[in-house]
């Protein structure tokens, strides 16, 4: 056998990828065994719990196993979120006041699945992304802008608009990160242009006016750091891109003595406890939660998650630490950071800039997101309304994040055909020699 | 079921939430770790894996005789120049360090000088420079000619048809003479 055979043979080995099926396991058994425990949780037992348990292992085997077979995307990446989405159910079940709050997660879950596919297959198909990149640009503009003109104010920002009144609502922001970095990818992809270059730093710049005037404290840091943290993979301009963080810093100092709710977001940080029954009550609240979780919880559906505001959305992290306790919550944390670390992985391995990209700006928002809302939770960082990706209660952020990782996985499966392509050209060129 | 055995359950299924949460943990870092370590491989193995085609020397300016032909594999993307940092590396005096910055796009590669770097390719109405299969690219006093890997796919892939799949190429089962068409 000649070395060259023997090297298309180790990279036909290399081109199968790790067995999953111990984690999934293990996945199937927490959701399984956490929803059977909440059923029995009310006398009589409690149906909806019943019928999850059964639904969300079935689902998840079902992706896992089943949409690999049509493309070759990455199982761990989709077997790790379905775990995050699957804690998003139980902690809803087990501290929500009303069950109509697990099941819409669950609803937005399903949405959000088919939104996965959907994006699986235009990232598989959208090939001419640089000639629709000025269109996504104006797309983009026009509907983050859209709550100024119709938009409800929640929570101080006014960032959502009212599809159905008080029951159905969009966050535009939420699905205008996933475009933000689909247009960056594209015009940063061009690495000789210049004008590309400004205009991607003039769009995520207009994006965070937008979101200034909206006071959507929150994004408007995620988008920023965003387009500077890819603006310098893209183009390795270290001076422009601490230049651009400077100017954000500048920025960030002007807005606390220009914006009285931004000063008191920064005082209620520093020191909650001098106002424990007003803006620090919160963040008093979660961290009351993470200490008596201790290291293992305080148990599932035991404890008073309740008596943090917000503890289905903003504070849900805070929740998690006291039902499941600490070690569980780090667990998660890690489960993210190896999402990260996989979609790094992705990206390294794309065969052009734009996909690359596109995986290394999910990730990216991904990752910031996490940090900030965590950050948030346990006063490591001033509270921003940003949403905990995948467990967080909230439609829009369900729907765009795993729009988010469709494409992530939909290049994934692009970079796997192009590998097994390679392979067998490989060897189609071995049998000519031969 | 009574508040107090509830309470019991929940009490000892913490300890198992835990150590499903570790084994989840442990499990996707395993995958992690084997993954990265297989893909690795792949990003660095030789056999022109993410190359389009080759560039091979045709004149390098001097009477030197080579023994064996000179060429550099191309991949999707690349900077040619004489820079350490260049994708493909020529060495002359006349190349600067980042010299010509190549694009793949189907059934051609797409030129584009980095600021102003002269070289020579085939020139299209629009300005554009490209190099098709078989073209030669004059850079510095060096000529070299681009062969694509997979030719005829990629004019498939310019006519807007969509490329032969590996399997329809070699099928893993097949003998010559049933592919008789295919090898041809």
């Amino acid at each position: 056998m000649t070395k060259k055979t023997v090297a298309i043979g180790t990279m036909r080995r290399a081109l199968r990828r790790a067995d999953t099926s111990l984690l999934l396991y293990a996945i199937v058994l927490f959701q399984a065994s956490a929803m059977l425990l909440l059923t029995l949780r009310t006398d009589p037992i409690d149906t909806q719990s019943l019928i999850l348990a059964g639904v969300m292992p079935a689902v998840t085997l079902l992706c896992v196993k089943g949409l690999p077979r049509i493309w070759k995307i990455d199982r761990v990446i989709l077997a790790l979120v379905l775990f995050l989405c699957s804690v998003s159910v139980v902690t809803l079940t087990a501290i929500a006041r009303a069950p109509i709050t697990p099941l819409t997660q669950a609803v937005y879950i399903g949405a959000g699945l088919v939104g996965m596919l959907a994006a699986i297959v235009f990232i598989r198909l959208f090939r001419h992304w640089n000639r629709w990149k000025i269109v996504f640009m104006l797309l983009s503009l026009g509907f983050i802008a859209l709550p100024l003109l119709i938009g409800e104010t929640k929570n101080g920002a006014k960032n959502w608009i009212e599809l159905v009144k008080d029951v159905v609502g969009v966050q535009p922001s939420e699905f205008v990160k996933v475009s933000l970095m689909v247009v960056l990818a594209a015009c940063l992809a061009e690495r000789q242009s210049r004008v590309m270059k400004a205009l991607s730093i003039l769009f995520g710049a207009a994006l965070c006016v937008v979101l200034l005037l909206e006071r959507d404290l929150g994004a408007l840091l995620l988008y920023f750091l965003a387009t500077v943290i890819l603006y310098f993979i893209a183009t390795s301009n270290g001076w422009l891109s601490l230049a651009g963080l400077g100017a954000g810093a500048a920025g960030a100092v002007a807005a606390y003595f220009a914006l009285p709710y931004v000063k008191k977001r920064v005082v209620d940080w520093r020191n909650p406890w001098a106002d424990a029954s007003g803006g620090g009550y919160q963040v008093i609240q979660s961290l009351i939660a993470i200490g008596s979780g201790g290291l293992i919880g305080m148990g599932l559906g035991l404890g008073m998650p309740r008596m943090i505001p917000l503890y289905h959305s903003d504070f849900v992290f805070a929740a998690i630490c006291e039902q499941f306790g600490m070690i569980f919550a780090l667990c998660l944390l890690a489960v993210y950071v190896l999402i990260i670390m996989r979609g790094v992985s992705i990206a390294m391995s794309c065969r052009d800039g734009f996909h690359a990209l596109l995986s290394f700006g999910i990730v990216t928002i991904l990752g910031l997101q996490t940090l900030l809302i965590v950050g948030g939770n346990i006063r490591l960082i001033p509270l921003t309304g940003v949403t905990l990706p995948f467990i967080a209660a909230g439609g829009s952020s369900m729907v765009s994040c795993l729009a988010g990782i469709g494409l992530l996985l939909g290049i994934s499966s692009l970079n796997a055909d192009r590998d097994e392509d390679d392979v067998r050209r490989a060897e189609w060129q071995e049998g000519e020699r031969a | 079921m009574s508040r107090e055995t509830y309470e019991l359950l929940a009490l000892v299924a913490r300890y198992w939430f835990a150590v499903l949460a570790l084994a989840v943990v442990f499990r996707g870092w395993l995958a992690c770790i084997q993954d990265n370590r297989k893909a690795r491989l792949l990003r660095e193995w030789e056999g022109g894996a993410g190359c389009v085609g080759e560039l091979v020397l045709t004149d390098d300016g001097t009477r030197r005789r080579r023994k064996k032909p000179v060429k550099w594999q191309v991949p999707a993307e690349a900077v040619l120049g004489s820079g350490a940092a260049a994708d493909i590396r020529l060495r002359g005096r006349d190349i600067r360090k980042r010299h010509i910055f190549m694009t793949y796009r189907p059934g051609e590669m797409v030129l584009h000088s980095v600021n102003g770097a002269p070289f020579e390719g085939r020139g299209l109405p629009d300005g554009t420079q490209v190099l098709r299969d078989g073209d030669t690219l004059r850079v510095g006093k060096m000529k070299l000619m681009m062969v694509f890997f997979d030719a005829e796919d990629a004019e498939r892939e310019a006519a807007g048809k969509p490329r032969r799949k590996a399997a329809q190429v070699l099928p893993e089962d097949a003998s010559d003479d049933e592919f008789e068409d295919v090898w041809e």
